[in-house]
């Protein structure tokens, strides 16, 4: 696994924010006519989960969560370097999104921006170069080199609501993370790795230029066990990110831990990609983590794809002594394939509680009128 | 480590009364069987076995005793390796 190692680098804030729109496993069951989604929405950990409506951007999240974080933090918008967007679900196909989230939060054109395209490993990849961005900027000085990460998805929009092996599971969410040079901080461990093989289980095949959209590829059909969905929307098949998890998380974070010198027992939270209940709840007994040090925060989310590691965090610590010295394990796995552990300890974060989006009324009433249709 | 009874396994998995499932039982004919115990099942192995399987081997069984007999020698050529 490659290795990244940061020293001098703080996390000084977290702030996740959630669409205001709830859909419930009631919806899903009424959408398939089908009681088992009571029962599956209990075994995988969702019985509902927060979803943007059209027209509601993952940006939209993000910049909701960094305007909370910059506001307590109160840092002057012009001491931010660089501005780093992870998502899959950009504003425009063309320019990166970052760029306009520069001037969205009004900061300094002094500032780097840039998108990373990944999904549920994106979290610790933006931790892993926001990290070294700030290492590289801040030239020794404290509190200098302030980078601000932003991870976000509106996964939901590349759902078919008609695929009983997405639709229950995914939901929306923003963040944003602030990052900046401190000469007492632990240094930051990260532990990557890829297999560009598993790309066919966990993908949305058409829409780039691999695949460009045509009429066909957003039309809707029956596929396997008669999932309807196009080639526009995401295919996952969950048995094979299972067993691909299997084999690389366990793995993942023992190189992690290892490269940090610790042992999971000295851990204070581990907290992984919200994939689903099953999954989380297996890796946490092969791992041997005790349940309370174990981050499950599926329920009225759903798994969130980049962002469900800082909503993971948001859920559980916000408002319980968000400043207090914590070791975490930050574990993502997921599309690609690809995986990031991340070894970091958490001191005197500011870390707001969770943020709730207001869906302009235009942008809310014009999508209900879609839904409808 | 004690060999476990994997027909007694896939009871418990597919909550079937003992001794329902036999070597012969056909898996996807089991009235629980979907998307959810398939995936319930890569994790019995890997929990009860210490093998992470790929979906494609269970796919390709067609009995209980059949899935039975490539863990088995998946089991052999690790010891052997």
């Amino acid at each position: 696994m490659s290795i990244v190692r940061v020293e001098n680098v703080r996390l000084a804030g977290l702030a996740s924010s959630v669409p205001d729109f709830v859909r419930t496993v009631d919806d899903d069951v009424e959408r398939f006519q089908s009681e088992d989604f009571r029962k599956i929405g209990e075994s995988i950990g969702v019985t509902s989960r927060r979803i943007a409506p059209e027209g509601v951007c993952s940006s939209d999240l993000c910049v909701a969560a960094a305007e909370r974080l910059l506001d307590e933090l109160d840092w002057d918008r012009d001491s931010i370097q660089a501005v780093l967007f992870v998502t899959q679900t950009p504003d425009f196909r063309a320019p990166a999104t970052a760029c306009t989230l520069q001037s969205r939060l009004g900061l300094s054109t002094n500032c780097a921006a840039m998108d990373i395209n990944l999904g549920c490993s994106g979290y610790v990849y933006g931790l892993a170069t926001a990290a070294q961005f700030v290492q590289g900027m801040a030239g020794g000085q404290e509190n200098g080199g302030r980078v601000l990460l932003l991870v976000g998805d509106t996964i939901t929009h590349f759902v078919s609501p008609d695929d009983r092996a997405t639709a229950p599971l995914f939901g929306d969410a923003g963040s944003a993370t602030a990052l900046e040079f401190s000469s007492s901080a632990e240094p930051i461990v990260f532990s990557l790795g890829t297999d560009g093989r598993g790309l066919n289980h966990l993908i949305v095949p058409a829409g780039g230029a691999r695949q460009p959209r045509t009429e066909e590829t957003g039309i809707r059909t029956a596929r396997e066990s008669g999932n309807i969905r196009s080639d526009e929307d995401m295919y996952m098949n969950g048995a094979e990110v299972f067993s691909f998890a299997l084999q690389e998380v366990p793995k993942m974070v023992r190189s992690t831990l290892a490269e940090a010198g610790w042992t999971i027992d000295e851990v204070d939270g581990v907290v992984m990609h919200q994939s689903n209940g099953i999954m989380l709840k297996h890796l946490r007994k092969r791992l041997k983590v005790d349940e309370e040090n174990f981050v499950i925060a599926l329920e009225g989310y759903g798994n969130a794809s980049c962002a469900s590691i800082p909503l993971a965090m948001t859920h559980q610590w916000a408002q319980a002594d968000p400043r207090q010295r914590r070791k975490l394990v930050l574990a993502g796995f997921g599309l690609g394939w690809s995986w990031g552990g991340a070894a970091v300890t958490c001191d005197d974060m500011v870390m707001p509680e969770l943020v709730v989006y207001e869906t302009p009324q235009a942008v809310g009433a014009s999508a209900a009128t879609k839904e409808a249709a | 480590m004690a060999q476990p009874d994997f027909c007694e396994l896939i009871n418990e998995l597919f909550e079937l009364d003992p001794g329902t499932a036999t070597s012969s039982t056909v898996l996807k004919e089991i009235p629980s069987w979907s998307s959810l115990t398939f995936v319930g099942l890569i994790a019995m192995i890997d929990e009860e076995y210490g093998i992470a399987l790929s979906p494609g081997v269970i796919m390709s069984s067609e009995t209980a005793g059949d899935l039975e007999q490539k863990l088995q020698e998946m089991l052999t050529a690790g010891e052997a390796a």
